[in-house]
């Protein structure tokens, strides 16, 4: 084997269909930056963590949904420009319910049912717990009914399944056989190749409506399928030395980290950043042989996946949040030199294979990826936070609009930044 | 050719490597921007306004990326592109 050689025939045609069969799969290029909102929303102690983010509409006008641990805060951007900074809040819930204070939330919008849904799981836990799905209505005072849940996965752990929720296209529900939503999308926790296992890497899990199951029990195996999951390249060494993965894989990026999480450091809890290259017989390097940047330590969709399904064109997205640079563990803790974003897009085709059991639940990963330049000063936080980080994603199908959040920018602003995407 | 107005999307494409290559991914750009990564060798770029781009694919496999092939397309409303030309490495 060698190198590849040049490709050929390399031209350009006006258009952006690269399909002729139903609509084309998403590119980058799909998605036009138009300019961000600030929105002052904190915690109780002042720190801008926000945990999820979602939108509705309520009498036409659109609500953004953000979920700072237990409390949901509802912001209308209404009729305000590009660079606005939003201070007043719209209504707040005080408490949802169905959150942890300990790990991370994700929070989803059900338009067509009128239910707020959240995940969550706690980031350092020796045991492992189920998924965390819960449902409520949310009242105009402030308050929430019909709190259902946790209702979970039978043998599936809530480290693996703490992004969110979407609905499934009803064209993917019948051509594949699975049920209405999907759960999941990845992301690294402490111990994580303990209690549960986390994935690095995207999880996709479909089940059926959890309406239909009671609170603290699980939807048994059979009634759920696995659409994507990494978690087994979160227990061995990479497969570099194969050539090619055959059994595990980490989710792949465009930027390329310097790992030196999986031995690339042989100090023991330094104080101090690295100064040497990762260590020889380190793992997960980046670039993989194949050429890609592979998941590290700290990396996340946290809340951010999202099932865009326009007339022309679709895709399952999801913004990663990435470490940059040297990556490496001290003082008990994860550090990064920066922190970025990219933008996956996957081919729903792929969810679909898994289901149908001819593509392994390791071997999905973005057709496209792109990294996202953010603006504004980021909070550069050590270990595994949403603080600083591109934490949450929401899809506005009416308005054909992406909204992005990363809290932490600027200080204490948590921006949304606002993407026309050409469905 | 229709009359074209700005921005508006043109798709880049090449043919695809010899199987034996095993190529993994196609990375395109446009004037040395963020790469697109693809499994497939097509990517959608969306041009701002008038002006000549350059366009850039290499291919990746196991053993690494291969050499880089670039086309030039001197974009202008409202014809569109013209003065396509291909240059290897």
């Amino acid at each position: 084997m060698a190198l590849p050689s040049t490709p050929t025939n390399l031209h350009v045609v006006k258009g952006g269909q690269v399909s002729t069969t139903g609509p084309a799969l998403l590119q980058p290029s799909d998605f036009t930056y138009l300019g961000y909102y600030d929105l002052q929303t904190a915690a109780t102690d002042g720190t801008p963590y926000m945990q999820g983010l979602s939108h509705r509409y309520v009498n036409g006008d659109l609500r953004l949904l953000s979920l700072i641990y237990g409390v949901l805060h509802e912001t209308s951007i209404g009729s305000k420009p590009f660079g606005a900074q939003i201070t007043s809040k719209t209504r707040a819930w005080g408490s949802v319910g169905g959150t942890t204070n300990g790990g991370f939330n994700a929070v989803w919008w059900e338009e067509a049912r009128q239910r707020l849904w959240t995940l969550n799981t706690i980031d350092y836990s020796s045991t492992a717990k189920q998924i965390q799905v819960f449902t409520r209505t949310l009242n105009d005072d402030g308050t929430v009914s019909n709190l259902r849940g946790p209702i979970g996965l039978q043998g599936l752990a809530s480290k693996r399944a703490y992004g969110g929720a979407q609905a499934v296209p009803v064209w993917f529900q019948q051509q594949y056989g699975v049920g209405p939503y999907v759960i999941g999308w990845g992301g690294y926790t402490s111990l994580m190749a303990q209690s549960g296992i986390a994935s690095l890497g995207l999880t996709t899990y479909s089940m059926p409506d959890p309406d239909g199951f009671a609170s603290n029990t699980e939807v048994p195996v059979g009634q759920y399928k696995v659409l994507a999951d990494h978690f087994k390249a979160s227990t061995v060494g990479d497969w570099y030395g194969a050539g090619a993965p055959s059994g595990y894989d980490r989710g792949a990026r465009v930027t390329i980290p310097i790992n030196y999480f999986d031995g690339g450091d042989p100090r023991q809890n330094p104080t101090t950043a690295p100064t040497d290259p990762p260590a020889a017989g380190a793992q997960w390097l980046s670039p993989s042989p194949d050429g890609r940047g592979r998941w590290v330590w700290g990396d996340s969709y946290y809340n951010t996946g999202c099932w865009i399904d326009g007339p022309n064109k679709h895709g399952f997205i999801a913004v990663a949040a990435l470490g940059t640079g040297k990556c490496w563990y001290g003082s008990s803790t994860l550090h990064f030199d920066g922190r970025t974003a990219e933008l996956h897009i996957y081919d729903p085709a792929h969810l679909g294979e898994v289901a149908q059991g001819t593509r392994p639940i390791w071997n999905v990963q973005p057709v496209s990826m792109t990294e996202l330049q953010l603006s504004g000063t980021y909070v550069l936080a050590g270990g595994n936070t949403t603080l600083g980080n591109a934490a949450g994603a929401t899809y506005d199908p009416i308005g054909k609009r992406l909204y992005v959040s990363r809290c932490g920018t600027n200080g204490t602003w948590q921006r949304i930044y606002v993407y026309q995407v050409a469905a | 050719m229709s009359a074209l107005t700005f921005p508006f999307n043109v798709t880049v494409s090449c043919d695809p490597n010899p199987s034996t290559e095993g190529v993994v991914s196609y990375s395109f750009s446009m004037n040395g921007g963020a790469p697109v990564v693809a499994s497939v060798p097509s990517a959608v770029f969306s041009i701002p306004s008038a002006a000549t781009y350059t366009f850039s694919v290499f291919a990746t496999n196991q053993w690494g990326d291969g050499p880089v092939a670039s086309v030039s397309a001197s974009i202008t409303s409202p014809t569109g592109p013209k003065n396509i030309k291909i240059v290897k490495n």
